[in-house]
């Protein structure tokens, strides 16, 4: 809806700016006044009263017209003020053919992908006297459609200068200004590219640009975020100026694209990062029609988990710990629902995530691996619009209210699932007794004060309940709070404020037939205050800087005895409080045109606090209760252990050519907080555990270098990226460790060092009726625990391959648009399964037969793979419809395929069974009605 | 735009055609690669006790067959079963070195089973090491290993109680005092002896001789019913722990164990129907030992399908003297050991009740004495259960008397005998014959 609104703005825009863009002998005759009376006229015979008057020939179908208010006086109007009257408060635009005295009205869907590139306000003026424009040389306006049709979007030509015969040289210079056209503000960073040659330039704050072309025939090509690419052809006789008036881009509709905007992943300074919009992921086929954002994050390089149904994921061999997940600058500790099938994020709150892999920006950190930032959409300040959703497992809907025009407004969004019915139908008899609930919500406020200050605010809770078998019941929620100012402080200086709060609790309700029943509960809250700053010293200098402080309390766990004949002792751990700060300073240096800079360090500062008491433990033995030498107590607010570092991220690019760049990045990290998870995936009922006296924080290192090329004008994006990561003191837990209320964790965990390496090559095609990606990943993650003594050392100290070491990783993702109205799509995904520790025999020992396993992770279950299908149709475009509505049809695992989720053993009468459990081992077919208005 | 009121608009609910399943499903274990080597599997428990040592050596097998010998199956005929053998390692040197300079080698008694050549105690605060060098002559050695301290079991004692499980029974305590060294980490074996009366026992069996079955025109044999030339009506039964029971005493002030439930014996055990002794043994552990144990036992624990313990390797304290990897399973460990014996009857805890069932069926059957020649060429079958002299020489029956319609009223073909499977009349199926040296009634 914004996007039509602001392409009408820009019809209004063109209609004023028209006189002042033209010279004087170009007046159409479609500004010729004309007198059209509105009175008692059919649409039809209205419209055939203004071709009649004006001469020009309208077409639209009648349809479009039905209802249509044509009841207005119009005296001594032209033509288009006429148009833009009556069809100002509808879906309705209008296209002038000029030559042809042709006037197409256009249906809003229609406009985004069938407008004419060249017509609203992309006429750009030549500001030099004796340059003249020659339409009827130019190729005559076309209606663009993607650059694979037949006709161009290119403007019309322009001859640049008068050629001197005193003065013939081989290039001419070019420079002009690049503005807005509908904000009439310069356009600084623009690229502007000749075609078929390496020259680029970019335009500086104020939008000045000045390039060399070579004289006579030249096509140059601009692009810049948030700006419509366009193209033109100039023929440069001289030196000469031309301005650029450009249009802001259109939202290109139902492409599943994956794509900041067109050259950033060739021209940003930061490396591996990917960004992933909510609506442009919904025609992805997933599990049961569930948009899911963060499975979509999957089919990308580097990306991946240890199978269906694990919630967490792993980046670049990371644990799932390693992960910051920020919903509106607010961390979310569990961002899925039901052992990670769903995501718990709202598909039409939700306006995209933005993945680092790499480096991630100055402002974020204490994750070693990733970022995945998360934002939520900005309400509609215009009118009230909504988005719902009707799928076999939830309900969904969003709705975007105005609380006051053009300055706030209002985001709420609710799902819930009735997803009982799954369980009930599952064939594992301990599931098909049990339970799942889930829902989630969130509200957000957005209130824009003026150009200079805006302030929002988001509450966010989702909650899980669920029971596996029939005497336990599970649950877990998210609850967070964010605030956040942002505001201009000079012409230079911006500055964010934020304020956060995220609490994240899991309990378990146990009541069995015994007398053991009981009740857990784990949570975690933490608070964050963050002050960022920017400020944009020069052309060549940006800076980043800023403050962060967090406050995390953490009730580890305790357990109440239910009922007065339950014999469960109580047991409660003290709670654990930590203190985490950093500074931040980042620089994007632009050193040329060629190499770009992004400098970045941070100072990270934690500390455990009391109140809290702590062992210390014998130096040369195994730790382990045995060993404990002391125990310290600490009174509130004291500091028990603090640790901290700086942290470097540094990224560099190198344009070859302004379509194909190098990056290298390296940087650093520390992370205070670590799971306990004696479980190969993420469950709900994972504990976060801080860095205290004992345990320490983890440390990571990553080096990358990538090349990145875009093709056929940024149609095709291909990136081959490499990188190297080493980890050192990361958590995991000895064999048989109880981790769940332990009071003396640090027994139970080892420290050791991790490394990961990898090589991602990723094909995207962005546009066209056929479009999508390809990604292949070759990845190992590796793992070495190798203490001092036997019981702190995993497969003899030697470095073995992680839960979710996936060595090859094949995604393929094609969306095929057949008319607008449907559309198929297809994921196809490959992996190597993941490693697991098998029994590989028997032994005789104290009366009894054990197993033998084998070395941790030796083994591999059975190759992942799987198809999905779907098919999006969208409900017609018909004016008067009330909704929009489009379904989708997806088959979930087409193949069948019984993929493995895990494989376990059980002994049974006697002897070891190896059994495999799928989540989803046959294909599952959905049916999602989406509507919005 | 603002002017146009777009109401949301209430739909009709969608029929919805979808099936979700999880399954899990059968993997075959030996589709997988199995390369694994059989590795060598050490077990001794080296005490303070002055007695012959006993170490045993064996390999582990590749079979993933759990079941162990001790178990008896009721409804397979007896040598039919197949049990489950162990390979062991035969001919190989053991011998205990100590820092102190004392060496004691162990020479093989029965195969894999390794006996110290004279009776020897560890001594406290000595490490000693045990080195193995195979019959293939490679060399091993194990980690030192030391008594921590000792500790006395001070009381044993059986209680009625209800199991966590809700069931009622026997448990059986111990209470024990730390006596010198460190004593935190404790372990528990025992070995139980029951008496077993077989409950159709006669004074009189079948005797089976010159049995021609394939004789024609029917089989010849004599079958004789004759008093019992050894007694099998009581007998004993030992059986050794082969559960992991530990005990730590870590972060209280003394080390000393109250009330350490080592074994609880549910009321329908037959083991307990008559008279019932159990000796407990306490072993004083080391803490790498005592974990090694622990983790042992967590993956003999089963798990459903969403909390699985994460298995992997655990080695041996012994290792390659050579320094090549290969991976040594079991455990040799040094303890300080102590031991009580306990004894009680049915009666002294559930008096006047009914016993336990005998662990086996036990019914009273007849069918005809002889049956049609194995070498027959008459084509009409038998439609008679197995005749007596088919059971006899089987070995699975045993005599009680002549028949008796209101004894065995089923009999579809009724002979001239009534009798039982043979453990219901024999109970050397299920024990040993002779009263051990230590029974006290």
């Amino acid at each position: 809806m914004s996007t039509l609104y602001n392409y009408l703005i820009t019809v209004k825009d063109w209609v004023y700016l028209l006189p002042l863009l033209f010279l004087t002998q170009m007046v159409f005759s479609q500004d010729v006044p004309i007198t059209v009376s509105g009175e008692e006229k059919s649409q039809t015979e209205f419209f055939a009263e203004l071709e009649e008057k004006s001469g020009y020939k309208l077409f639209y179908l009648k349809d479009w017209v039905d209802g249509l208010h044509v009841d207005k006086d119009f005296v001594d109007a032209t033509l288009t003020e006429i148009l833009d009257s009556i069809l100002s408060e509808t879906n309705l635009n209008y296209y002038v053919l000029e030559n042809e005295k042709r006037i197409f009205l256009l249906q809003n869907g229609i406009i985004y992908d069938d407008l004419p590139l060249g017509f609203f306000g992309k006429q750009d003026s030549l500001v030099q006297g004796q340059n003249t424009i020659s339409p009827q040389n130019a190729p005559p306006p076309a209606f663009f459609a993607e650059t694979n049709a037949q006709t161009t979007d290119r403007l019309p030509l322009v001859r640049i200068g008068k050629a001197d015969r005193q003065d013939l040289r081989e290039s001419y210079s070019l420079s002009g200004k690049a503005i807005n056209a509908r904000t009439g503000e310069p356009i600084p960073d623009l690229a502007i590219r000749i075609k078929g040659r390496g020259t680029m330039a970019i335009t500086d704050e104020q939008g000045n640009y000045n390039m060399e072309l070579p004289a006579g025939y030249n096509v140059i090509t601009t692009s810049a975020m948030g700006i419509k690419d366009s193209e033109r052809e100039v023929i440069m006789y001289n030196d000469g100026s031309l301005n650029l008036n450009l249009g802001e881009s259109l939202e290109q509709l139902d492409e599943v694209v994956v794509e900041a905007d067109a050259v950033s992943n060739v021209e940003e300074a930061i490396t591996s990062s990917e960004e992933i919009e909510s609506e442009e992921s919904k025609n992805i086929p997933l599990v049961l029609g569930e948009r899911n954002i963060l499975e979509v994050a999957k089919a990308l390089p580097g990306i991946s988990s240890a199978g269906e149904g694990a919630s967490g994921l792993n980046v670049r061999g990371g644990k799932t710990d390693q992960n910051l997940v920020l919903l509106d600058d607010a961390v979310i500790y569990n961002p899925t629902h039901f052992f990670g099938i769903f995501q718990a994020l709202n598909p039409f709150t939700t306006e995209k995530v933005n993945i680092y892999k790499g480096a991630a920006p100055v402002e974020f950190g204490g994750r070693l691996s990733s970022v995945f930032d998360i934002e939520t959409k900005n309400g509609n300040v215009e009118k009230i619009s909504g988005e719902g959703s009707i799928g076999p497992v939830t309900g969904n809907l969003a709705l975007e209210i105005p609380l006051k025009k053009e300055k706030s407004s209002l985001v709420v969004g609710g799902r819930g699932a009735y997803a009982d019915w799954i369980l009930r139908s599952l064939d594992d008899e301990s599931l098909s007794n049990s339970e799942a609930s889930f829902f989630d919500g969130i509200v957000k406020y957005h209130h824009r004060f003026d150009e200079n200050s805006e302030v929002r605010g988001t509450a966010y809770y989702s909650k899980d309940k669920f029971s596996i078998t029939s005497d336990s019941l599970y649950n877990y929620s998210n609850r967070l709070f964010s605030v956040r100012w942002a505001h201009k402080l000079s012409e230079r200086t911006n500055g964010v404020l934020t304020a956060g709060n995220s609490d994240y609790n899991f309990g378990v309700d146990y009541e069995s037939e015994g007398n053991n029943d009981f009740e857990l509960d784990y949570a975690i809250n933490e608070s964050e205050l963050k002050y960022k700053l920017r400020t944009r010293l020069n052309d060549k200098h940006t800076l980043d800087y800023g403050l962060t402080a967090k406050y995390y309390s953490v009730n580890p766990g305790s357990i109440d005895p239910k009922g007065n004949d339950s014999n469960v002792a109580p047991v409660d751990i003290e709670e654990e409080q930590a203190l985490e700060g950093a500074l931040f300073l980042g620089d994007e240096f632009k050193v040329s045109d060629r190499l770009l800079l992004s400098l970045g360090a941070r100072y990270m500062f934690y500390s455990a606090m009391g109140k809290a008491t702590q062992n210390t433990y014998e130096e040369g033995a195994p730790r382990n209760e045995s060993t404990v030498q002391d125990t310290i107590s600490y009174g509130s607010g004291e500091f028990i252990k603090t640790y901290g570092g700086p942290e470097a991220r540094v990224s560099a690019r190198y344009l070859i050519t302004p379509d194909f760049s190098v990056k290298a990045s390296f940087n650093n990290a520390y992370q205070f907080i670590h799971t306990l998870s004696n479980n190969t995936t993420v469950s709900p009922i994972d504990t976060w555990k801080l860095s205290d006296l004992n345990i320490k924080p983890q440390k990571g290192y990553q080096a990358t270098l990538g090349f990145y090329k875009n093709f056929e004008e940024n149609m095709y994006e291909l990136s081959l990226e490499g990188y190297y990561k080493r980890m050192d003191d990361v958590l995991d837990f000895k064999t048989g460790a109880d981790l769940l209320l332990n009071e003396n964790v640090e027994t139970e965990v080892l420290q050791g060092e991790g490394k990961a390496y990898g090589v991602e090559f990723l094909l995207k095609k962005n546009k066209g009726i056929l479009n999508g990606w390809l990604s292949y990943t070759y990845s190992r993650s590796l793992y070495k625990f190798d203490g001092e003594y036997p019981e702190e050392r995993i497969n003899d100290g030697k470095f073995f391959p992680s839960n979710f070491d996936k060595p090859h990783d094949v995604s393929l993702i094609v969306n095929y648009k057949l008319t607008r109205r449907f559309s198929f799509s297809m994921n196809f995904a490959y992996q190597t399964g993941r490693p697991i520790t098998y029994p590989v025999g028997t032994f005789r020992f104290n009366n009894s037969d054990y197993v033998v396993f084998s070395d941790r992770n030796k083994y591999r279950i059975p190759d992942y793979y799987r198809l999905d299908l779907g098919i999006n149709i969208e409900g017609n475009h018909k004016k008067k419809k009330l909704a929009h509505s489009f379904i989708t049809l997806q088959v979930y695992n087409v193949l069948g395929r019984n993929n493995p989720y895990s494989v376990f053993f059980v002994t049974e009468d006697g002897e070891v069974k190896a059994l495999q459990s799928s989540i989803f081992g046959v294909p599952i077919p959905s049916i999602t009605y989406n509507f919005k208005f | 735009m603002e002017g146009e009121k777009i109401i949301y608009r209430s739909f009709m609910g969608l029929m919805l055609i979808i099936m979700a399943t999880a399954c899990v499903t059968e993997l075959e274990i030996e589709s997988f690669d199995q390369k694994e080597q059989p590795s060598l599997v050490v077990e001794a428990i080296l005490s303070d006790e002055l007695k012959t040592q006993v170490v045993y050596l064996s390999r582990s097998d590749s079979r993933l067959d759990l079941e162990t010998d001790t178990v008896y199956n009721p409804y397979l005929p007896l040598g039919i079963n197949p049990l489950d053998s162990v390979t062991v390692e035969s001919n190989a040197m053991v011998k205990v070195v100590a820092t102190n300079g004392t060496t004691v080698e162990f020479a093989e008694g029965e195969k894999g089973t390794y006996l110290s050549n004279q009776p020897f105690a560890l001594q406290m605060g000595v490490e000693y090491k045990l080195e193995i060098s195979t019959e293939s002559g490679i060399e091993y050695v194990s980690d030192p290993i030391k008594v921590q301290g000792t500790s006395q079991i001070s009381n044993l004692y059986a209680e009625r109680a209800i199991s966590d499980t809700g069931v009622e029974g026997v448990a059986i305590f111990i209470d024990s005092e730390p006596d010198q060294g460190s004593s935190e980490y404790y372990r528990y074996t025992f070995e139980e002896t029951y008496k077993i009366i077989a409950p159709y026992w006669v004074e009189s069996d079948f005797v089976l001789t010159n049995y021609d079955p394939c004789a024609l025109p029917v089989p010849t044999y004599d079958l004789e019913i004759s008093i019992r030339e050894v007694q099998n009506r009581v007998c004993y039964n030992t059986v050794s722990s082969n559960v992991i029971i530990q005990s730590s005493t870590l972060g209280s002030p003394v080390s000393k164990i109250s009330r350490k439930m080592v074994r609880f014996i549910g009321r329908d055990n037959f083991i307990i129907s008559h008279r019932y002794s159990i000796l407990v043994k306490q072993y004083v552990q080391e803490s790498e030992a005592f974990s090694f144990y622990e983790t042992l036992k967590s993956f003999s624990q089963s798990d459903n399908i969403f909390s699985q313990v994460q298995p992997g390797a655990i080695y041996a304290n012994v290792h390659r003297k050579d320094g090549i990897d290969e991976n040594v399973l079991g455990y040799v460990e040094a303890v300080g050991a102590s031991e009580s014996r306990l004894f009680f009857n049915y009666d002294d805890f559930f008096p006047g009740e009914a016993l336990p069932d005998y662990p086996f069926n036990c019914n009273l059957v007849s069918t005809p004495e002889s049956h049609t020649s194995y070498c027959t060429s008459d084509p009409i079958g038998n439609p008679c259960p197995l005749s007596v002299i088919e059971q006899v020489n089987q070995g699975t029956i045993s005599y009680y008397g002549p028949y008796d319609e209101l004894l065995a009223p089923n009999s579809s073909c009724p002979g001239p005998y009534l009798f039982t499977p043979r453990v219901c009349g024999d109970c050397t199926l299920l024990g040993k014959n002779v009263e051990p040296d230590f029974w006290m009634e």
